[in-house]
């Protein structure tokens, strides 16, 4: 049994969410300084359209005067004829209908793929018909980029991803310089395991020493394949002028360089770099804050900051597991889910919540959704020889061991607990207890005292379970590592098994954060003022002057 | 252009006139019916025994009027001979799809006032233009559609054998002209389409008075690589080459026009729609680079499949569509039929795109005449 993978090793790679509401991002837009519109539109001419209209009526004439809606400066006036045309019942094709109603709503024309279902994990009908909106688009003009992203990603959550390698490289090869293109491709490496390749991908591409976006992704993908980044000079030069790009453009840049002043043990400069990160974050940013709220210290509140949070199902579901909202936790991960459905992430904390509810047929349900996607997800096979384990088919259990332990070195003392409580079942307790803490050993020498509680734990209720002699001591144990290394994981856990009686939680006291910003009330004038920087622990969220 | 004159035009003041050349100009036509774009000039609906036709009538008090009277009788004059030598040079090489010029000459005021003489460019006329043709549909005929596409190709293909660019092609600019030589059982050859107002033209090798306008023609119709004011570098949409710039720009307008004739809705508007608010001509202030040109892309083959999709037979709908994403492709170097651009000279290929437009026209002619045997 693991810990969620979510309580390690997150990083900003870029995330892979369906195009559209990538493209709705500011992660897609344009660097340069908006400009104000000027107006465009022809008053004069839309006057004689919308008079001959009237004269004649017609789609034709209609149509006419809906074409002056481009230019923003006419909109009132068209909107007003839109309007008119609904109403009066004179004649109107049915794409004109459609049309005047989204343009009055506001509203696009055109959902994106993944929007217009709900939970399709759990709707197969809903999930096929959005793959054949992708492949009709690409039937219709199969050299469109974006609609390969979109199929690329159908077929790594159905675990094709030797197909989805091949839609990303023809995305590649019709778009190299598109920003959404290359940072998608690089996630897309990092899901299949060559993580080299995606940093090789963007590391050497002419664009990233000019944007931002694909710094951000290069210094966050040399972290993560342990290499010396090529952009971290240049992109710490560009974070502390701040001058350069608008803050939402630099705010995953930002973020990695914190992450990376972090690591090294500059926490002053972290800081400071965080605070540029969440002036303007998106969901990528605000997740990474979310889960490093610990490390900065920062206080994640305020208007914009709190947005932010609400935009990200991530953000959303580590604060939901860090204060043990597990039916919270559990709405946000499956949101998460239908926006990364190749993720094993969010698969293994929905599999590990029903496996802490004991609910095994939906854990079984979602590891092998998961395993579906991922074969070789050393975490999801863990988990799924546990589960195995807890219905009795411990041979099957066994295989996925054996098969846990080929794939990655690392997780053996997950694996040995595992085969711990395959002991116990079988009433070899002596032998169970042997594995348990070489379990324990083992992630004590790796100085990670909270997963060996969390061993303990796990070693204390299946001992009560299932009638260990020396139930009683391991209950002490459990409780008394648990006293003093408490985690979200161990509460939540407890809370869902409804086994407080048997091991106490205890409460996770975090220090108190610093804020980002202090509001200033300046009594002589009666304003009040934000003053932007990061504040020292004791410092007053108003003060007066 | 200012209006300091005093007292109605000249142009204004012609109804029952009669011309030289023997035309009765008997009716002034509002000047939204005739919607020639050229907003200089009256409309007239002239007879000559059975013979009917079109009088623009144009003076140049509005021009006397302006404070730089040289400059804008420079530029008016300028507009109207170009105009008049454009649709000549049409009528002389036979085209049989372009509003035809007939002839032109000068009335002079009673009072011999040289001032208020007016211009009369005597022209074929028409029953209406596309959008008086669709009055009383809401759902369109796919043969009539097909026709209106394959025609208007035409049209475009004849100019530019003649190296013109039309830049205006527009609902308002496709008139309907009765055609005596054939019949077909729906009567779809009692009419034929032509293109009119060839006042925004440019002409390869012709200095013209448009030429220095990246896109002289209604902006409501025009390719997305010109909605986006800062897209590109000073100077680059000037250098592009002619089949790039100025034939390229045709193409997209009949794509539009297909989406015209199909919804009522033009192009910009329904692909405008379908564009994540970023990438919106309002919002986006990049370049006309791979990131926009992707999310083009995207938009606009979502807009041709919602407007083609459920109003095209399904037997014409995939090559209809294939067409149109051909000639609306957002960037200007690939548009034009994929064939052609792909050749060494690298055209635009208006005239494959004719032929295979009236190849699908046919068909869905014969699909209706199949389907009323019924």
């Amino acid at each position: 049994m693991t810990t969620t993978k979510l309580l390690k090793d997150r990083r900003l790679i870029p995330k892979w969410r369906p195009v559209k509401q990538t493209l709705a991002t500011p992660e897609a837009s344009s660097l340069a300084v908006p400009v104000t519109p000027v107006a465009t539109g022809d008053h004069g001419q839309l006057q004689r359209d919308i008079a001959d209209w009237r004269e004649n009526g017609g789609v034709g004439f209609l149509g006419t005067v809906l074409a002056h809606s481009v230019h923003p400066d006419l909109n009132e006036e068209v909107f007003a004829v839109a309007r008119e045309a609904v109403a009066s019942g004179r004649d109107i094709s049915p794409i004109q209908r459609e049309v005047i109603s989204t343009m009055l709503s506001g509203a696009g024309l055109i959902a994106e793929p993944l929007a217009d279902r709900a939970f399709t994990a759990l709707d197969r009908g809903a999930q096929n018909a959005a793959v054949r909106r992708v492949r009709a688009i690409l039937r219709e003009n199969n050299d469109n980029p974006l609609a390969w992203l979109d199929l690329a990603q159908f077929q790594a959550a159905a675990g094709k991803d030797r197909t989805a390698e091949r839609s990303i490289q023809v995305a590649l090869q019709l778009a190299p310089n598109n920003r959404t293109v290359l940072r998608t491709a690089a996630r897309f490496f990092v899901h299949i395991g060559q993580e080299n390749r995606a940093h090789r991908l963007i590391s050497n591409h002419a664009r990233t020493a000019s944007d931002p976006w694909l710094m951000a992704s290069e210094i966050a993908l040399a972290d993560l394949v342990e290499k010396g980044s090529k952009f971290q000079k240049l992109g710490s030069r560009i974070v502390e002028d701040g001058r350069q790009f608008a803050p939402a453009h630099m705010s995953e840049l930002s973020g990695a360089i914190a992450a990376q002043q972090l690591k090294e043990g500059s926490l002053k400069k972290a800081r400071k770099s965080q605070m540029m990160a969440l002036r303007s974050p998106n969901d990528n940013v605000i997740a990474q804050a979310v889960f490093q709220k610990t490390e900065f210290g920062l206080a994640l509140d305020g208007p914009g900051l709190g947005q932010a949070i609400q935009s990200s199902n991530e953000a959303l579901l580590l604060q939901h597991w860090a204060t043990g909202e597990a039916e919270g936790a559990e709405v946000q991960a499956r949101l998460w889910y239908e926006q990364e459905p190749f993720s094993s992430r969010p698969v293994q904390l929905l599999a590990l919540l029903n496996i802490y509810k004991a609910d095994y047929t939906a854990a079984h349900w979602w590891l092998t959704l998961g395993l579906k996607s991922d074969a070789n997800a050393d975490d999801l096979i863990i988990n799924m020889a546990y589960l195995k384990a807890r219905l009795g088919k411990l041979d099957e259990a066994q295989q996925l061991l054996v098969k846990a332990r080929r794939l990655e070195k690392k997780h053996e003392p997950f694996t040995k607990a595992t085969e711990g409580l395959m002991c116990y079942i079988r009433k070899e307790f002596s032998f169970g207890d042997q594995l348990y803490r070489q379990a324990m050993e083992e992630f004590s020498k790796a100085k990670d005292p909270f997963k060996m509680a969390y061993c303990s734990l796990f070693m204390a209720l299946h001992a009560a379970e299932y009638g260990h002699p020396q139930a009683k001591e391991h209950i002490a144990l459990a409780n008394d590592l648990i006293k003093r290394y408490p985690s979200a994981d161990t509460n939540i856990f407890l809370k869902l098994r409804n086994a407080e009686s048997l091991v106490q939680p205890v409460d996770i006291i975090e220090s108190d954060p610093r804020n980002l910003q202090q509001l200033v009330y300046d009594e002589r004038t009666n304003v009040l003022t934000i003053k932007h920087g990061v504040q020292t622990r004791d410092a007053a969220r108003l003060i007066k002057r | 252009m200012s209006s300091q004159m005093i007292g109605p035009s000249p142009k204004d003041l012609l109804q029952g006139h009669v011309l030289k050349s023997g035309w009765v100009l008997v009716k002034r036509l509002a000047r939204s019916a005739t919607s020639t774009g050229s907003s200089f000039g009256t409309g007239y609906l002239a007879e000559r025994g059975q013979e009917k036709s079109f009088v623009k009538a144009i003076d140049f008090v509005d021009a006397l009027g302006e404070p730089d009277v040289l400059a804008a009788l420079r530029a008016l004059t300028t507009e109207v001979e170009f105009e008049r030598d454009t649709l000549k040079a049409c009528a002389e090489a036979g085209l049989g799809h372009v509003i035809r010029y007939i002839e032109h000459e000068y009335v002079s005021a009673p009072n011999g006032d040289l001032a208020r003489q007016v211009f009369c460019l005597v022209m074929e006329v028409g029953d209406g233009d596309l959008r008086k043709t669709m009055e009383g549909q809401t759902v369109f005929r796919c043969a009539w559609a097909l026709k209106v596409m394959a025609e208007v190709a035409k049209g475009i293909y004849e100019l530019h054998k003649l190296r013109i660019a039309h830049q205006d092609i527009k609902p308002s600019n496709v008139i309907s002209v009765p055609n005596s030589k054939k019949t077909s059982p729906f009567g779809y050859d009692e009419k034929i389409l032509k293109l009119s107002d060839l006042g925004r033209v440019t002409r390869q090798g012709v200095v013209g008075p448009f030429d220095g306008y990246v896109f002289p023609g209604d902006t409501n119709y025009m390719p997305p690589e010109h909605w986006y004011p800062n897209a590109f570098a000073p100077g680059i949409l000037q250098s592009r080459p002619w089949n790039d710039g100025r034939e390229a720009a045709d193409a997209y307008m009949l794509g539009s026009l297909l989406i015209f004739t199909l919804s009522g809705m033009t192009l910009q508007t329904v692909v405008t729609q379908c564009l994540p608010l970023t990438f919106r001509p309002t919002v986006w202030t990049g370049r006309y680079d791979q990131d926009l040109i992707a999310a083009l892309k995207l938009a606009h083959t979502e807009a041709l499949i919602k407007c083609i999709n459920g109003y095209i037979y399904f037997e014409v709908a995939d090559e209809l569509k294939k067409i149109a994403l051909e000639i609306t492709h957002p960037d200007p170097t690939q548009r034009g039929d994929r064939r052609a651009r792909r050749e060494i000279a690298n055209e635009v290929g208006m005239n494959r795109i004719s032929q295979r437009l009236s190849a699908l026209y046919a068909r869905a002619q014969a699909i209706e005449i199949g389907q009323s045997k019924k």
